[in-house]
């Protein structure tokens, strides 16, 4: 039975190198293949039978047209609007694109010069032609608004939109609908009550900076839709601030934006207790100053030390130490403050500016260093918190030696008066 | 401005006095810029694509570039006349492609992405004897010149019973009329128009209008016609060449006593030559239509005199044609009505007869036409370019001429009025081959071949013979590889003429300089090639003559490619039966030199056998030189002998004989 199989097998075998054979034979003459259309069973995918392909008529190519152009050629009738690169058009020698130890590919057939986009139809002499032709289209500017500053005072509103223009069956654009209105904020001529209303109603369109306020609209489908609700807004914004309601004469201290000194119970007491009007007292604009500034800025270290110094001015006390120099100059003593670590590194700058260390020292200095560095770390950790507790306690602690002072004095003038 | 000189007085208030001056000068400049009126100039007012136009009018015609419809690209580039009606054929086919898609499957294409809507991009309104349609329907398939839409809607409305409006149905006749009852082609297709238009031409004088169509069945469907109607009808039967049904109607509305307009009279004019035989008969007819015309009131147009002037350019070239478009010129130049260019072209046609004598009306007419820009103003002024050319040619022979009419047709949007195509190359044949002729070749060559060819115009090969007959002349062997390139690409190097005129003119004026030789040894081994690779199956194929071949393995010869020389002397000898003619002698003798050369004996003996075959009586001479300079081996001095004899003997013989 095995055999028989096998022997089968052989007889297929057999078979198949036969027809293989034949269609070998077959190929030398094509007129016969075509013939009989037998299809042969590829089994061992044996290479296609490659069928003799008609050879296809060369048609010539011309020449790149650039070897025609004359030197003095006009380029601008050659390229004469944008379009990707083609090296048969342009007359240049160059190269684009990186190949590893090789010059940089030529113009022909390279797909990175097609890719990036290029200018050649706005050469400087085609512009200055085409400026020319537009000239006919222009007004000339009036000659009056000869420099910035009178155009922003004979037209101090800027509107700015934009026009879209696409190559599509659509010639609508969303973006077109919206208006950008800015002006100064100077040419609306507020008072400072109109201005600080305006301020509010305006919120974060006005830059402060520039001065400028900036309106933007969008709400309404249309262009001229938009300007005139930009308008409208200018308008409605402008006689508003210009509006007070009766309301507005019922702010009281509590709904004050900012701390005036003028206003507050701190004028009233100081002049009970100098029993004059403040402005007669020696150093009070530095007082006034010194209370305004911290009740607007807030409690900090720099605000009540502050504070206290002027409390010393008016009260012609004697100034802290510190004081004293702060006085002197201000400025550094408050880098004092932060800059005492440095004091130690003086030491190793030598006369000409460079760092000159013996080895010995610089062993040990880097050991030290590692020490200190890794205490400092841990004790920064935790010294942190306390150490600015610790500045604010001193400083009220400043404070209150102040306002004993003061109670002090206070007794003294008691006693003066009695007498 | 009080108190500066209070301050002044006083010295040290100088500086104080100063700032005041600086600041009051501001103030002042200030008040001064109040009273400056700020103008702001007027908007210029401008179309939509003025701005466009402004921008084109600054690029000119790049002569290196093909036309803008093709790619610019090598490989894309037509470079051939058929090649050019190809391509721009195959573009406006998938043009066409893609309006059957959009016809046929118009379900698929629902997308409305065009704002404000494009009318051409919406599907057509599809039409049958059964749809539901109303007179609106009819009236804006006419007004899309739809007619054959126009003619179904019509029908439906009648087997509808509707009532259609006297306006709409004169409209609907106007249409019919003058389009046959036939639908025309879109104008979308330019391409198609502009490479059509010469097949029409020639069908021009046949009858075509359809006897008994829906214009016909409406006209007699109205009752009592209008002298519109009866206008419309007659336009359009003279139109269409359907002459004496027309001149029955023109009788019929005059016995009717209507008032015909203007221009059906003009058209009866214009077909005045299909009413009568004899030419002053057809003056007669031409007069009485103008006097009726004139009884009318009617006033003629620019039409009326183009009418004229064509039917008397019909009338032979007989004096009293010549005489009458004169005076019929000065009288419509005193009714105001100023020539276009339609009109020289009758008047050309009249002067400039083949047979007749010789005109020089053609100066006359440029005088006043030249420098201008002309727009169309009728139908024949797109003839006007060609046949002046033509005149400029054939009757004139005046080359300025012929500059002057090229330099008109620049001039603006003159060229809008070459017609097409077909007109477009029959004006550069007349202009390049009168130049060819008249120009010295390398004023012709730089000026105008460089500049023209290949992309405005592809000499046609009479026009290359003309100019290799020129080169010929001149001798000017340096144009022959350029030439020869052009003929290549444009399809050429299957004339035989042009080949043995090449070949001839390469042979006779050897070039000096060994470059030049060399590029005449390649052309003449690609014209070899070029022969011997043709389709089997080609319709008229080239054979190579023998004087042919023998030119070629000169020219292959003279630059040392013996190689190359060798195969063509190899298809010389196995086609000894087949090739008609032989070579020269001399290309023989140089062929076994270079054998001799090259040390190549056994290719000399065979040459020389071949020459002996040809019956050469200088063969032995051939063969002793062989012999002399080469030492032939026993079995070769046999094939020798073989072929020409015993030639030692002969030439042993004569020296003895000396």
């Amino acid at each position: 039975m095995l055999t028989f199989s096998r022997n089968l097998d052989k007889i297929l075998l057999k078979n198949v190198e036969r027809q293989l054979a034949a269609c070998h034979s077959t190929w030398a003459e094509p007129k016969k293949e075509v013939k009989d259309e037998f299809r042969v069973l590829n089994l061992k995918h044996v290479k296609g039978q490659t069928q003799q392909r008609k050879q296809p008529r060369k048609t010539p190519v011309l020449p790149p047209r650039t070897n025609q152009m004359p030197v003095d050629q006009d380029w601008g009738s050659v390229w004469p609007g944008p379009r990707s690169f083609h090296p048969a058009t342009v007359p240049l020698p160059v190269r684009q694109g990186y190949v590893e130890k090789d010059a940089s590919p030529g113009k022909f057939g390279n797909a990175e010069l097609m890719k990036i986009p290029n200018f050649l139809h706005l050469t400087p002499p085609v512009i200055k032609r085409q400026c020319e032709a537009l000239k006919k289209f222009c007004t000339p500017w009036p000659k009056a608004l000869d420099s910035d500053e009178k155009c922003e005072k004979h037209f101090p509103i800027e509107v700015t939109s934009s026009d879209y223009c696409h190559s599509s069956p659509s010639i609508r654009e969303p973006l077109a609908r919206i208006v950008n209105v800015q002006f100064k904020l100077a040419a609306l001529k507020l008072n400072r009550r109109a201005k600080d209303k305006f301020l509010r109603l305006v919120g974060e369109r006005y830059d402060e900076e520039s001065d400028t306020v900036t309106i933007v609209t969008d709400r309404c489908p249309l262009k001229k839709q938009n300007y005139d609700y930009a308008m409208y807004l200018v308008t409605a914004l402008y006689h508003e601030s210009w509006n007070v309601e009766p309301w507005e004469e019922l702010k009281t201290e509590a709904d004050m934006e900012h701390y005036v000194w003028d206003n507050n119970a701190s004028k009233a007491s100081i002049e009970a207790v100098f029993a004059k009007p403040a402005e007669e007292i020696p150093n009070i604009s530095v007082y006034s100053e010194a209370v305004s500034y911290f009740m607007n800025e807030g409690e900090s270290e720099y605000t009540v030390s502050k504070y206290g110094e002027a409390v010393r001015r008016v009260l012609d006390l004697p100034l802290l130490d510190a004081q004293a120099v702060s006085e002197k100059n201000p400025v550094r003593s408050r880098m004092n403050h932060h800059g005492h670590a440095h004091h130690h590194h003086c030491e190793i700058i030598t006369t000409n500016g460079h760092y000159m260390m013996p080895h010995y020292v610089l062993q040990a200095v880097l050991l030290g260093a590692a020490v200190i560095f890794a205490v400092l770390v841990v004790g920064f950790l935790i010294i942190l918190d306390r150490a600015k507790f610790t500045n604010v306690v001193r400083a009220r602690g400043q404070a209150q030696e102040a306002e004993e002072l003061l109670v002090q004095a206070l007794a003294r003038f008691g006693q003066l008066n009695d007498t | 401005m009080m108190n500066i000189p209070v301050f002044l007085k006083s010295p040290r208030n100088v500086k104080q006095a100063n700032y005041l001056s600086s600041l009051l000068y501001r103030k002042l400049s200030h008040s001064a810029d109040v009273e400056e009126k700020i103008e702001i100039p007027k908007r210029i007012p401008r179309g939509p694509t003025d701005i466009l136009r402004a921008l084109e009018s600054t690029i000119t015609r790049d002569p290196t570039a093909a036309h803008y419809k093709y790619h610019d690209d090598p490989y894309l580039i037509p470079k051939s006349n058929v090649g050019k009606r190809t391509f721009a054929m195959a573009q406006e086919a998938g043009r066409k492609a893609a309006h059957w898609i959009r016809r046929e499957h118009a379900d698929l294409f629902n997308h409305r992405e065009a704002d404000p809507v494009i009318q051409a991009f919406l599907p057509r309104v599809v039409y049958n004897e059964d749809s539901e349609v109303t007179e609106n329907d009819l009236k804006q398939t006419i007004e899309d010149v739809q007619v054959a839409d126009a003619v179904i809607v019509y029908k439906a409305l009648k087997s509808k019973g509707v009532k259609v409006s006297k306006e709409t149905e004169q409209s609907l006749l106007d249409l019919l009329c003058y389009f046959n009852s036939e639908d025309t082609l879109s104008e979308e297709f330019i391409e198609e128009r502009w490479f059509m238009q010469s097949s029409r031409s020639k069908e021009r004088h046949r009858k075509i209008w359809k006897d008994g169509n829906l214009a016909e069945e409406i006209f007699i469907s109205i009752e009592n016609p209008t002298a519109e109607a009866y206008s419309t009808i007659i336009q359009g039967m003279t139109k269409h060449f359907q002459v004496t049904r027309a001149w029955e109607l023109y009788e019929e509305a005059q016995n009717k006593g209507l008032v015909l307009s203007t221009n059906t009279y003009n058209s009866l004019i214009r077909v005045v030559n299909f009413l009568k035989e004899q030419y002053d008969m057809r003056w007669v007819l031409i007069v009485n239509l103008l006097t009726d015309m004139n009884k009318l009131g009617l006033k003629p147009n620019l039409a009326t005199l183009n009418a004229i002037l064509q039917a008397l350019s019909t009338m032979g070239g007989g004096n009293a044609a010549k005489d009458n478009a004169l005076k019929t010129l000065r009288e419509f130049k005193k009714l105001g009505i100023e020539p276009s260019l339609g009109s020289y072209y009758f008047l050309l046609v009249t002067f400039c007869k083949e047979r007749g004598p010789k005109s020089t009306i053609l100066y006359d007419i440029m005088a006043h036409i030249e420098n201008k820009e002309h727009k169309i103003r009728d139908l024949s002024d797109t003839n006007f370019f060609v046949t002046a050319m033509d005149v400029c040619r054939n009757h004139l022979n005046d080359v300025e001429m012929a500059k002057r009419v090229d330099r008109l047709l620049h001039i603006g949007n003159n060229y809008d009025l070459i017609g097409d195509s077909y007109k477009e190359s029959i004006y550069y044949r007349h202009y390049f081959i009168l130049l060819v002729t008249y120009v010295p070749l390398d004023e012709f060559m730089n000026q105008t071949y460089d500049k023209l060819v290949p992309n405005i115009y592809v000499p046609e090969p009479g026009v290359m013979l003309e100019l290799l007959t020129q080169v010929e002349l001149n001798a000017a062997v340096e144009y022959i590889p350029k030439l020869w390139s052009d003929m290549t690409v444009f399809d050429h190097t299957t004339r035989e003429n042009l080949l043995e005129l090449i070949s001839n003119i390469m042979v006779n004026n050897p070039p000096a300089d060994s470059e030049l030789r060399e590029r005449f040894s390649y052309i003449a081994w690609d014209m070899y090639n070029k022969i011997e690779s043709q389709n089997e199956n080609r319709y008229n194929k080239i054979t190579l003559t023998g004087e042919m071949l023998g030119k070629i393995m000169t020219l292959l010869l003279k630059n040392d490619d013996f190689s190359k020389a060798c195969a063509v002397m190899e298809k010389l000898d196995k086609g000894h039966s087949s090739i008609v003619g032989i070579p020269k002698f001399e290309t023989l003798s140089l062929f076994v030199d270079k054998c001799i050369e090259n040390k190549a004996p056994s290719q000399a003996i065979r040459c020389i056998q071949y020459c002996a075959d040809s019956g050469f009586p200088e063969v032995n001479s051939l063969a002793v030189r062989l012999d002399e300079k080469l030492t032939l081996d026993e079995e070769l001095l046999g094939s020798l002998t073989k072929a020409v004899g015993n030639f030692r003997l002969d030439n042993k013989s004569s020296a003895n004989v000396e």
